[in-house]
C-alpha cells in the first residue's frame, strides 16, 4: 500500500488513482479540525469536500516532506473559520428578524462526542480536537490557531479541567 | 476515551464526489510567456525619458510627506506604557551585557530528566521578567510620569518617572528624547537616550497618535538589544518582548495583563526559546506580607506539568534573594532559592 506521501506525488502528477485512500487517510482529522468551529454536520461535510477541492487544485503549493495533516487541516480550518463569520451574522441577522434562536444540527450517532466537545469553548475545542484526535504536538497546534505555544498549553489545560469535570477520570 | 470516541465515528465517502467536482472543473490554462526578441527601437527609449522626466517632477512639486517635530507631548496618554515598557527593557538589558554568546543561555534540560530539574530550569528564565512583574504590582499604573520641554545635549523633551519594587525601593528612569510626526499618517517617532542609574541606552520609539499601539528598541548596541511591542487587545494589554543577541532572537516572551474586579492578573508565556512554560501571576498577602503567587504550566516531554508556585522575597539575606516554594500537581514540594534583580544592575 503506497504511503501518503507517495500518494501526495501521485496527485502532483494527476494521478488521481489513489485518491480515495488518500481521503480515507486523512479524512478524520479533516473533518474534526472543521467540526470543532462548525456545529452544524451537514455543513461540516460541505466544508470537507471544499477542503479537498482547494487541496487538489493547489497541490504545486504543497512543500514535500511537510505534514500532509497539518496542511489539510490548516485549509480546512480556514474555510470553517470563514464560513464560521459569515454564518455568524445571517443567524444574527435571522434572529433579529424571526426572534428564533439558531438551532445546531447533530447527527444522532456522533452526538456523544460532540456533545462533549460542545461543552468547550470555540478555542478549547478546537486545541483538543487538533492535539488529541489529530495527534498534532503542540507546536503544531500553536502554528496552525497562529497563537502562542504557552497559550495553547494553557486552553489545553482548561479544557482537559472541564472534560474531567464533564466525565470525570475517563476522559484522560 | 475521547479519542476512543473519534475513531468510533463514522465520516462519508466523499471521495469519488470530490475526485468526479474536480475533473469536471474547467482547467485554467497555463500561460506561456515568450520573450520579445530584441531589438533597438527608438519609441521605448523615448517613453523612458518621460518616465523619468515624470519622476523627477513628481519629486519636485510633491515634496515626501511632511515629518515635523512637534512641541506638545505624542506620549500623552501612553506614558504608563513607555515607562513599564523601559522598566522592562532595562530589566532585560544585563542579559546582553554578559559576554555569553547567543547559545551560552540557560541550557534547558531535555529528555527524560528528573521534572524537578527543569521546572527549576524554568524558574531560572522566568526570574528574568520578575522585576517588571513585580514593578507592576508594587506601582499599580502610577509611575509618577512627568515629561517637559527641555533643551540639554540635543533633545528637546525629557520624561522622568520612577518605580518601586515590593520592598519599597524606588528606582528613578529617565528618557531624553526628540519626537517627530508625520502629520498625514499620525505616525510619531521618538528617539533619545533612556537611563537608569549611571547607565545610559539608546531607545527608538514608534507609534501612532491616537492608537493605543507603540514598539520601543532599547539598544545595548546595533546587534544587541530588547524589542517591546505594546497593544490593547480587548481590555488587555499585551507586551511582547524579544531579546536579541547578536541579531538572532534568543528569546520571545508575551505578558499579557487584565484587570478582573480589583485583582490584577499577568501571565508570562514563553514563545520562543528552550522555555515552554505559561505562568499566571498574582499579587498575594500572606501575614501582610506581599508575595507572588503563580499557576502555572509546563511542557515536558509533550505533557503539560501544571502546579503552583510562591516567590517570597528572603530579606534576610543581602542582597535578598527569591525563595520559591513549588507544588507540582501531585507531587511533593520543593524549594528553590534564586537571586533577585539588583536595584541598580
Amino acid at each position: 500500500m503506497e504511503t501518503i506521501d507517495q500518494i501526495i506525488k501521485e496527485l502532483k502528477q494527476q494521478n488521481y488513482r489513489h485518491f480515495d485512500n488518500f481521503y480515507h487517510l486523512t479524512k478524520k482529522q479533516v473533518f474534526f479540525s472543521i467540526r470543532a468551529i462548525i456545529k452544524d454536520e451537514q455543513l461540516s461535510e460541505d466544508l470537507l469536500q471544499d477542503t479537498y477541492m482547494r487541496f487538489l487544485e493547489r497541490i504545486d503549493q504543497y512543500r514535500d516532506g511537510a505534514n500532509p495533516y497539518a496542511y489539510l487541516v490548516t485549509i480546512g480550518r480556514r474555510l470553517a473559520i470563514d464560513t464560521y463569520h459569515q454564518r455568524k451574522k445571517e443567524v444574527i441577522s435571522e434572529e433579529i428578524i424571526n426572534h428564533q434562536v439558531y438551532e445546531e444540527e447533530v447527527h444522532e450517532e456522533n452526538n456523544d462526542l460532540f456533545k462533549l466537545l460542545d461543552n468547550l469553548s470555540k478555542d478549547e475545542r478546537e486545541v483538543v480536537v487538533l492535539h488529541v484526535i489529530n495527534d498534532l504536538k503542540f507546536r503544531e497546534v500553536a502554528d496552525i490557531m497562529d497563537r502562542p505555544l504557552g497559550t495553547i498549553l494553557w486552553i489545553y489545560q482548561k479544557a482537559m479541567k472541564k472534560l474531567k469535570r464533564e466525565v470525570g477520570e475517563e476522559s484522560d | 476515551m475521547i479519542k476512543q470516541k473519534a475513531m468510533a465515528v463514522e465520516v462519508k465517502d466523499f471521495s469519488q464526489d470530490i475526485l468526479e467536482k474536480f475533473q469536471s472543473q474547467p482547467k485554467p490554462l497555463k500561460e506561456t510567456i515568450q520573450e520579445p526578441k530584441r531589438s533597438f527601437k527608438l519609441k521605448p527609449i523615448l517613453i523612458s525619458l518621460t518616465l523619468v522626466m515624470s519622476i523627477f517632477l513628481i519629486v519636485i512639486l510633491f515634496p515626501k510627506e511632511e515629518q515635523s517635530v512637534v512641541d506638545t507631548p505624542l506620549l500623552e496618554n501612553i506614558e504608563d506604557v513607555v515607562a513599564l515598557s523601559s522598566i522592562q527593557s532595562t530589566s532585560l538589558i544585563p542579559l546582553l551585557e554578559s559576554e555569553l554568546s547567543m547559545n551560552e543561555g540557560i541550557l534547558l534540560r531535555f529528555g527524560p530528566v528528573e521534572r524537578n530539574n527543569r521546572i527549576r530550569d524554568e524558574i531560572e528564565d522566568v526570574s528574568k521578567y520578575l522585576e517588571t512583574i513585580e514593578k507592576l504590582y508594587a506601582n499599580k499604573d502610577d509611575f509618577k510620569v512627568t515629561d517637559e520641554r527641555q533643551n540639554a545635549q540635543g533633545f528637546s523633551r525629557r520624561m522622568r518617572f520612577a518605580s518601586k519594587d515590593l520592598l519599597n525601593e524606588e528606582t528613578s528612569y529617565e528618557i531624553r528624547y526628540n519626537q517627530r510626526l508625520n502629520q498625514k499618517t499620525k505616525q510619531f517617532v521618538i528617539e533619545g537616550l533612556l537611563y537608569r542609574g549611571d547607565k545610559a541606552y539608546q531607545m527608538t520609539l514608534e507609534g501612532k497618535q491616537g492608537e493605543k499601539h507603540v514598539e520601543m528598541i532599547t539598544k545595548k548596541d546595533d546587534h544587541n538589544y530588547i524589542r517591546v511591542n505594546y497593544e490593547v487587545d480587548e481590555n488587555k494589554h499585551i507586551y511582547e518582548v524579544q531579546i536579541i543577541k547578536q541579531d538572532h532572537i534568543t528569546q520571545m516572551v508575551e505578558i499579557e495583563l487584565k484587570q478582573i474586579d480589583e485583582t490584577r492578573y499577568a501571565t508570562l508565556s514563553f514563545i520562543e526559546g528552550e522555555s515552554t512554560g505559561n505562568y499566571q501571576f498574582e499579587l498575594r498577602l500572606e501575614n501582610s506580607i506581599k508575595v507572588i503567587h503563580v499557576d502555572y504550566e509546563i511542557q515536558i516531554d509533550d505533557e503539560v506539568e501544571s502546579g503552583e508556585m510562591t516567590f517570597r522575597i528572603n530579606t534576610d539575606q543581602t542582597p535578598p534573594v527569591y525563595q520559591i516554594t513549588v507544588q507540582p500537581e501531585g507531587r511533593t514540594p520543593f524549594i528553590v532559592t534564586r537571586g533577585r534583580f539588583q536595584q541598580n544592575g
